[in-house]
Order: C-alpha cells, then structure tokens, then sequence
C-alpha cells in the first residue's frame, strides 16, 4: 500500500494528478489492481479520486508519503554512504526498507550519517530531529524590511549552529531583515539594537516564522 | 607589607567591538605588552596602572560573544581567566546593544567571579535611552560604571573602584528553564570542588564546554552528557541552545526594564548608516568614498611632496656632501650625496603617501565605515575566493605589506591566507609603491596615467584571485560579523593611531634606507654595479623599453621599495627627484611605476610571507610576482609606445 502512495507522491510531484495506468505503470501491476487500491486508499482518506483525472495526495496522504519518501532516501544514502554499494542496489534495499524503518530508527541512522551539505539528508534530518513545522520559513526567504521570529535552528553543522548562538541568533527573538548585499552577499539583519551581517550559508540554517 | 598595597591582578572581558580596547589604553596608558597566547593566534594584552597606592596589572582578554568554548578566542579567554585568580573581571558593556553584552556577563557571574560593570558608549547612549542605572545594579547586584571610554569619562572613577575592592561576587542568577534547573540541581549535588561554583560549572559542563569539563571526573561527565541527551530528546533542541535561548530571555527582560528608548526623529547618523547598508545607496557611497580616498591621496600627497620637497632642499641641502667631502674627499662626498638623495626620497615621496594613507586608515577604522564595505564587497570578494573581512588587510596593505600579510591571520582558512597574502603583495600597492606610482607617474605624466595603474592592478587583483580560486582546493567561507554603529573619529584616536604606524614604518625603514644608499654609493664609484647592468639589458631595454641602468634601481627595490626611488636619482645622475624628467620619457614612468607596483615583495615582507604560507609558496609568489611584471610592464611598454 506504501508503495503505491509513494508512486502517487512521486507522480504528484512531477505534475498533476497520478492516472491509473501511470501508476500502473510505474509499479509493474495490472490497472485494475491500482484502481482497487487507490479506492481504498481513498477510503483511508489519503488520496482524493476522480475518475478520468487520477489520484491526488490529500494532506495527510502527503505527509505520510512525504515521510517515507525521505526514509527511502536516507537508507538509500547509508547503503551509497556507508556501506559502499551502488545506487542501484541501494534504492532497491531501500524499497524493502523503508516500510519497516521506525522513526526512532531513521532519526539514529541520521545521526549516524552525520550531517552532510547535501539537502536530502539535511531537510530529512530537520524533519526528524527537529520536529520542523512543514512549511517553516528560512532567515534566508525573507525580504527586505520583513520582520520575523526565530522558531529554531537547523542542526547542518555545529560549529555553524554554535556561531549562530553566539551572535545572538536564538530562538524567540525576533529579527528584522534590514538589507539584502549584492552578488549573493550577506544579509544585514537587526536584533534589538544591534546589527549583525550574515552570510547566507547561515541565514539558512534559521527557522524562522514571520511576524505582522 | 600592608594589604592595601598587594598588587591586583584584573582581567577585562566583553564582545568585540565594545570598546575594550579603547578603555585598555585609556586605564594603562603607555608600556602595554602584546602577546600570543601559547599556541595560538589569539593575541591579548597586559598593561597596568598605579592608583592609591595600588598597582593593578589589567589583562585584556580576547573579545568574545559567549564563554562556551568554540571558538579560539573563547578557549584562550576561559583558559586565562582559570588560570590567573583574577581579584575583579571588568566586564565591559556596550551601553547601546545590552544584551549581547548581558550575556556574557551573566556566564562570567556564574563563574564565580567579583565583577564590576563598565558601561560604555555612555556618550551614544544617552542620546538615544534613558538608562536607569540604579535599577540595573538593583537587578544585577553589582557596581555599574558609566564609562565612555572613547572621550576618557568615567574612566578615573572605574580605576578608582577597582583599587578600593568594589568588585563583587553576586547573588544574581538567571532562571534557566525548569528542566534545565532540574539537571543543574541534581548534578551539582556531591560534585567535587574545583576553584568554580557547582551550578555554573554544571553549566558549563552541559553545553559541553571542554576546559571546564576537564577539571571534572568521568561520572559527573557522562551524568552531564547524558542530560544534555535526555533533554534534546524531551524538548527537541539541543541544551546549548535552550541555555543561550534563556539568557537572551534574561537579558532582554532586564533592558526593558531598565532602559527606556526616548522616541525621537530618525537622527541624521541613523539615516546616514541606513544609507551606507543599503545596495543602492551604499554601492554608490562606497564608490564615492574610494574616489576619494584615491583624490585625497593624489591632491594632497603631491602637495606635501612639493613643501617637503623645498623644505628639504632648504634644511638639508649640500650639509652631508660637505660633511662627507672633509672626511674622505670625493668619495665622502659621493656618500654623502647618497644619503642624501635616500633621505629626500623617504622625506619628499614616502612620508606624504604614508602618513596621508595612515590618516585615512584611521578615519575608515574610528568611523566604523570598515565593516559596512565589507558587507558590501562580501559578494564580489567570494568570486575571488575570499571573505568580505578580507578588505581590511587588503587596506592595511596599502599602507605597508609587513602588517597586512600578518593581518590575514583574522581570514580562517590556510587557503584563504594564501589567496589574500598573494593579492596582497602583487596587487596592493604598499606605501612606497603607491609614492612611486603618485609621486613619480601622476606628478610627471599625469593624474590620468596614475588612475590607470590602479586600474591595472585592480583588474590584476581580480583576475589573479579569481584564478587562484579556481585552482587551489574550494574551501566555503562565510560572514558573520556585527556592524557597529557609526561614530565620529576623535582628532587624537587618529592622530595617535598615524603616529604609532608612521613611527613602525620609519623605524624599519630608516636603518634599511641609510645602509642602502651607503652600498650603492660604494658599488658606484667602483664600477661594481655594471656587470648585472649590461647583462640584464636584455629585460630592461629589450622588454621594458627602460634606460638600462634602471636595473640597479630593481635590485634594491627588492631590498625595500623605497630605495628604488633614492636610487633611481642617483644612477640617473640628474641630482634630484625633480629632476628625473631629463632621465626618462613619460612612456618609461609608467613602465617603471607598473613593474614596481607589481614585481617581488621588498625582503621584510617577503620574510613574514614565508613564515606566514611557507617557503615554497612564498618562492612561488615571489616568482610569480617578477614574470608577472615583466609581462604587464613589456605590454604596457608596447602599447603605449605604439599610440604614442
């Protein structure tokens, strides 16, 4: 059943509504197995379905997908990480894996791979470690004069995680986006009364929510 | 001896940018002590003071934002504060931004020491809050010291504090989160003594603070460890965070109520600062405070140059040749007239190109204009594989190689260092660089040809920074930094501040310039200098399209560039600066002034470069630095001689 709400996910994502024969398709398996089974997804309250256009994820069915998603790509990243095997061996483990991976589980693996820069890991990480809000906004999206509240902090690198502390980048304060520098500069951020410029590899890693 | 006259021992601790150095100097006065602490870059700073009797040895310690131990500059600060028993910390605050400085207050309270609070940058202060100071030292529970230290108020009152033992230990805590209190309660509870009280220590030991952990047993470790574990799984942050998170809460509920913001009208600083932030308008400012920089050394450089120049020819005149003549006859006097002409050179050239260049520098650094063009340039500074912050010692550079390259110890990374050192010593002209370009070039070509070089060297600058980004291994670099407000330089900051560089520069100089000139008279008058003259005239006539005995003027060039000035006066024979003109044709000033601008780093700078990024790479600059020189010299030589 996971398996087909990832395929829908996936097919989701790359655009529009997943039809039944895409599905089909995509997972190896008669139409007619599909349609039985995006009905009872449906049922669950996971996918929404109409005839002719196809199966959308309704929220919780996103996030349920989402979820597994990132596991998929988390085991797939210790098999290609750690284990040293190929992409292809990789994703098919993480197939079978991933249905059976425990939250408390991936949030170990996590850690065992440490955090690298590459964002797979990192935003699965975020998800897992942090309990992030979907749809969390970065330091980083802000816009010129727009004022925020940090909500927390990304746990990318800890050397980055600790500059940001010390300079004051703590969760509850609240920050105001004062300028943006050119050719990808830094941000130039005020809290209270002092003015801080932040490179972006920074003002990504601050969650924030925006305020007024 | 009476206790009243046991000497102290003081530390003073606050943020960068504070103004910690400024109340240094202003408590010590003269006689402070630079030092590197054992094993790092992190320099700091001993002086002392004699009051009532007493005499107090103030130790500076590194600015830092937070005492958790990440970075060198914390390490060193924690270290030195363990391991001298300070008799008071002086924690300077900065009244205008209270609580990044409450903060790191608050960890040297709970570290157990007797504190006093200097409060500076009263004088901003004031005009902006109303700051209730008996409330403060209510809340706070220690002295509080209004303090400016920049104008030298309420300095004497706080030396006065430290002698008569107002330091105090207080009871002020700030409430961490319940959870938090818990583990500190149940930690602290049996925990062996060490020279720090138990909660702060237990403190220290959540947030995973090395030093201080050291000093504790394996079993109180792990208990710490694994409560800092246990509370990240409970709440979903880590512990360090949540600690810093509270002291902010503190921190933030202690300003409000003990300042109050007078609502006033945006002032004209405020406007002026938005505007210096801004892309649009800062771009601008930032390039009319360049054109400046750039006119104000031209105009008044070449001004300089002419008075010095006639003054000198009035005080100094013949004097040493006479000397020189009744001495040793001829050859005296052939001495003699070389000492002269290197001092002219360093008199007439160097000193207005210096000494202007200084001004300015202290101008840029007491206005607080500096971290807001590194802000600027931060971006464009990346394609070349630095920082923003790297402006500063490309600035210094203007000045004089020798402080700039040490001055990119503050760039992090090997590779950084490397970059920045490079740029530094072939595209930043040095001070007497910079004299050879305006003072010989802009003053016997043109302002235009002067405008020119520059523009050479900055697009040297940016390809060869672009290029040496691309090839050596890609290390991210990134800003943080805090922007301080803008202030009005004080005429004796900077008066002081020029003084104190001129002095450094004369003092390396002088000896160098005199020895040199001595030589090349001696070389001279036996003929010794002609076997590389003619050899080398393959470079110098065939390349360069320079009188041939300029070469002569290279050589020394390398030992400092200043003598290359002294020199070139006296192989050309015509007997003084204002003269040269009958020597070489504006085509081979420019030549000239582009080689030298370019070519080899003078010996001092060359041997801080070695020590600096290493021998072979300080071979391949210097390398790199002539072939460099001689292709853009040639090229220009070759251009210019076909327009013209």
């Amino acid at each position: 059943m996971e398996d087909y709400l990832l395929a829908i996910y996936r097919l989701n994502k790359e655009g529009g509504p997943a039809k039944t024969n895409d599905v089909a398709e995509r997972l190896d398996i008669s139409p007619a197995s599909v349609t039985e089974m995006v009905k009872r997804l449906s049922e669950l309250g996971l996918v929404d379905y109409e005839r002719y256009r196809g199966a959308t994820l309704t929220r919780k069915g996103y996030r349920q997908a989402h979820r597994m998603e990132r596991k998929h790509r988390l085991v797939e990243k210790f098999f290609v990480d750690v284990l040293k095997s190929d992409a292809d061996s990789a994703h098919t483990s993480a197939c079978h894996i991933e249905h059976g991976l425990s939250d408390e589980a991936a949030r170990q693996l996590c850690r065992i791979i440490g955090s690298p820069d590459e964002c797979d890991c990192e935003e699965l990480c975020e998800d897992l470690c942090e309990n992030r809000r979907l749809g969390g906004t970065a330091l980083s999206e802000l816009k010129e004069g727009e004022s925020a509240r940090i909500s927390h902090l990304i746990c990318d690198s800890p050397e980055k995680v600790r500059k940001l502390i010390s300079m004051g980048l703590v969760p509850g304060r609240s920050v105001r986006m004062e300028s943006d520098m050119p050719m990808r500069g830094p941000m130039v951020l005020r809290m209270e009364d002092s003015l801080v410029a932040l490179d972006r590899d920074y003002t990504r890693l601050v969650m924030v929510d925006r305020e007024e | 001896m009476k206790l009243s006259e046991r000497k102290m021992e003081i530390a003073l601790m606050g943020n960068p940018n504070v103004g910690k150095s400024t109340l240094f100097t202003k408590l010590t006065g003269v006689g402070v002590m630079i030092s590197n602490y054992p094993g790092t870059t992190v320099e700091f700073k001993e002086g002392s003071f004699l009051r009532g009797g007493r005499k107090v040895a103030v130790h500076d310690l590194p600015g830092t934002y937070s005492l958790s131990g990440e970075s060198e500059d914390e390490i060193v600060a924690i270290r030195m504060l363990a391991e001298n028993r300070f008799d008071a910390v002086v924690v300077v605050v900065d009244a205008t931004r209270l609580e990044s400085s409450l903060v790191l207050l608050f960890q040297v309270i709970e570290l157990g020491y007797p504190v006093l609070v200097a409060l500076n940058q009263m004088d901003i202060a004031q005009k902006r809050y109303d700051i209730d100071l008996a409330r403060l030292e209510g809340i706070l529970g220690l002295p509080v010291f209004p303090v400016s230290a920049i104008v030298g108020e309420g300095v004497d009152e706080l030396a006065q504090a430290v002698v008569s033992d107002r330091a105090t230990r207080t009871g002020f805590k700030v409430s961490y989160d319940s959870h938090i209190e818990e583990h500190l309660e149940s930690l602290a509870e049996g925990v062996p003594a060490t020279q720090f009280p138990p909660r702060g220590a237990m403190l220290k030991l959540l947030e995973g603070n090395e030093y201080i952990s050291s000093l504790y047993d394996e079993g109180t470790k792990q208990k710490a460890y694994l409560a800092a574990k246990e509370f990240r799984a409970d709440h979903g942050e880590s512990i360090n965070i949540h600690i810093t998170r509270d002291r902010y809460g503190e921190a933030g509920r202690i300003r409000k109520e003990a300042v109050t913001p007078r609502q006033g009208p945006l002032t004209m600083r405020d406007r002026i600062s938005d505007m210096t932030m801004r892309p649009a308008t800062g771009i601008p400012i930032l390039i009319g405070v360049l054109a400046f920089i750039f006119l104000a050394i031209v105009i008044m450089g070449e001004w300089l140059e002419h008075e010095l120049e006639d003054l000198f020819g009035m005080v100094v005149g013949d004097v040493l040749v006479d000397i020189g003549r009744s001495l040793a006859g001829d050859f005296g006097a052939a001495v003699g007239s070389g000492v002269t002409l290197g001092i002219e050179a360093i008199v007439v050239l160097i000193i207005p190109f210096v000494m202007v260049w200084y001004v300015i520098l202290a101008l840029l650094e007491d206005s607080g204009y500096m971290p807001r063009a590194v802000a600027l340039l931060d971006g464009v500074m990346h394609k070349v594989g630095l920082h923003g912050r790297a402006v500063i010692p490309m600035l210094v550079g203007i000045g004089c190689s020798v402080p700039a390259i040490l001055a990119t110890r503050t760039a992090g990374s090997k590779r950084e260092r490397l970059i920045l050192s490079t740029l530094i010593v072939m595209a930043v002209p040095c001070g007497a660089q910079m004299a050879i370009i305006v003072g010989l070039v802009s003053r016997f070509v043109g302002i235009a040809a002067a405008a020119g070089i520059f523009v050479m060297l900055l697009a040297l600058l940016l390809v060869l920074g672009f290029a040496m980004d691309r090839w050596l291994r890609r290390e991210p670099t990134c800003l943080a930094m805090e922007i301080p407000d803008l202030r009005t330089p004080t005429a004796r900051n900077v008066a002081f501040k020029t003084y104190s560089r001129s002095r450094d520069f004369f003092m390396i100089a002088f000896p160098f310039l005199l020895v040199g000139s001595v030589l090349v008279e001696i070389l001279l008058s036996y003929d010794a200098m002609d076997f590389i003259v003619e050899p080398m005239s393959f470079i110098t006539v065939g390349i360069l399209g320079l009188p041939a005995v300029t070469i002569i003027a290279f050589v020394f060039g390398i030992l400092r560039k200043e003598l290359a000035v002294g020199m070139l006066v006296t192989i050309s024979g015509v007997g003084a600066v204002g003269r040269l003109p009958e020597f070489m044709d504006p085509v081979q000033f420019v030549v000239f002034g582009v080689v030298m601008a370019i070519y080899m780093p003078c010996l001092a700078a060359w041997a801080v470069l070695m020590r600096e990024v290493g021998v072979r790479n300080a071979l391949l600059v210097g390398a790199a630095s002539i072939l460099t020189a001689l292709l853009a010299g040639g090229a220009v030589n070759l251009v210019l001689r076909t327009l013209f």
